[in-house]
């Protein structure tokens, strides 16, 4: 018999002697009132009363056992989490720092070192790598922070204009990488209207950033990237559309879970993470907006949406705060 | 004509403090280095850097509570301070503004040379002039 039956039973139990006694009281106090009247009807519904009483607490105990239970569990897994995640950005942090001093290092180097020098292409190579491993750890703490609800947003008024303009720019940057592999891109922007949105400019560029990258690394030479931006009620929407290899449709659900990644993007880039996505959601979701796909083996259209509002005056004339100098 | 300006790097972080130390040098600005603000407070009151690049995680007094002592003591915005960190948080940027930062720079997004024009320019040196 295990604790929670006998918790049951034993509430049953007391409950009843319980109902029993006090039914022996009142029968002694009113047969010496009143002479021995039949109390058939009290002494019945008494008794089921007390059963009932008795049962619901040994059941109150129960539930609530079987509970705080489930919740130290719980409790216990997201301290196990927490703990975890803290020893990673913790190790991420310490890794940082020496990084910073290599990729310092390396690209002192790459200026050093003459074009004709035998070790060039290397010393470049070893610089590149660097830049990268940061930009990854960069990433993994990203996640980190948004894991432990430890990210900082610093939300700023964008007039529609201002944030298709920070969209453009962004875009404007990492066109050279698709152009490389000679992929078209096309932008196209509906007129805008003069309504505003509440956005972190670091974080929108993140968003930005990882759908493109991702639109180059899945889109075969010759492809194309197609990106628009419009407004439609109350709502900024920026599309980007590729011609890229496609998310499989049983895959699909997948794609913003933390390092998740596809069979098809695995086959094609063996080094991705998988958390572009799951951060491009958590940042556009913390802008009360939404980001959708569809993708089929011609490629895939993302959908970011950002909630917009007509401004005050005051709104529209707010002062951004200083930001750090943090190159994107 | 010899530049006399010194920079006071704070940065408990050999490998950095060096590499900072010695590309400066090589651009001809003079430096000295401190691993933990306290020695830094100590270093400014006496040898009157004319510019603080300082870190933010340092051991026992962190970087932010030493430029607010120095805005106390009324150092700061004279003397300037760029902050050199890879922390990134929002409010502690606004906070080292508020304390009166001059910059603040996120040490893995520049390079030496980036960081060096950086120090150059608050300084009044010209480009070419190192």
């Amino acid at each position: 018999m295990n604790k929670n039956t006998t918790v049951i039973i034993g509430g049953i139990v007391a409950g009843s002697i319980a109902g029993l006694v006090f039914l022996w009281l009142a029968f002694t106090f009113y047969s010496s009132k009143d002479g021995g009247i039949s109390f058939m009807f009290f002494e019945e519904t008494i008794l089921v009363l007390f059963i009932a009483c008795g049962t619901a607490a040994s059941s109150a105990v129960y539930f609530r056992n079987h509970f705080k239970k489930d919740e130290a569990v719980i409790e216990k897994h997201k301290n196990d989490n927490k703990a975890k995640d803290d020893l990673i950005s913790m190790t991420l942090h310490h890794i940082r720092t020496p990084l910073t001093g290599m990729m310092w290092s390396t690209k002192e180097l790459t200026v050093e070192t003459p074009a004709d020098h035998p070790q060039k292409n290397r010393i470049d190579k070893l610089h590149e790598e660097t830049v990268r491993i940061l930009a990854t750890v960069e990433k993994l703490l990203k996640t980190s922070r948004e894991n432990n609800g430890r990210s900082s947003y610093c939300f700023e008024v964008y007039s529609s204009e201002k944030l298709e303009r920070l969209i453009s720019e962004s875009i404007s940057k990492m066109k050279p990488a698709a152009y490389a592999k000679d992929i078209s891109v096309e932008t196209e922007t509906s007129p805008l209207s003069q309504k505003a949105a509440k956005i972190d400019g670091d974080k929108i560029i993140t968003v930005v950033q990882t759908l493109f990258e991702n639109a180059v690394h899945y889109t075969k030479s010759g492809g194309s990237i197609k990106i628009r931006m419009e407004e439609k009620k109350d709502n900024f929407f920026f599309y980007i559309s590729d011609s890229g290899i496609g998310i499989p449709l049983e895959e699909q659900k997948g794609i913003f879970s933390q390092f998740y990644r596809s069979t098809n993007a695995k086959r094609t880039r063996s080094d991705g993470l998988g958390i572009g996505l799951f951060l491009a959601k958590s940042f556009v979701d913390a802008h009360g907006g939404n980001i959708t796909f569809t993708s089929n083996t011609h490629g895939t259209t993302f959908m970011v949406r950002i909630p917009t509002f007509e401004p005050t005056e005051q709104e529209v004339s707010v002062k951004p705060p200083q930001e750090a100098q943090q190159k994107t | 004509m010899e530049n006399l300006q010194r920079v006071l790097i704070v940065e408990d972080d050999n490998f950095l403090g060096d590499l900072l130390s010695d590309y400066l040098k090589k651009n001809e600005i003079k430096t000295s280095l401190a691993k933990d603000a306290e020695t830094a407070l100590k270093m400014i009151h006496q040898d009157k850097p004319s510019l603080v690049l300082l870190d933010l995680l340092l051991p026992g007094m962190n970087g932010l509570e030493l430029l607010e002592i120095l805005k106390n003591e009324g150092l700061v915005p004279e003397l300037p301070v760029i902050i050199l960190s890879n922390l990134s948080q929002k409010e502690k940027i606004e906070k080292a503004i508020d304390l009166g930062a001059n910059d603040f720079l996120v040490k893995a997004s520049f390079d030496l040379n980036e960081i060096t024009i950086k120090v150059k320019k608050v300084l009044g040196i010209s480009e070419h002039a190192a």
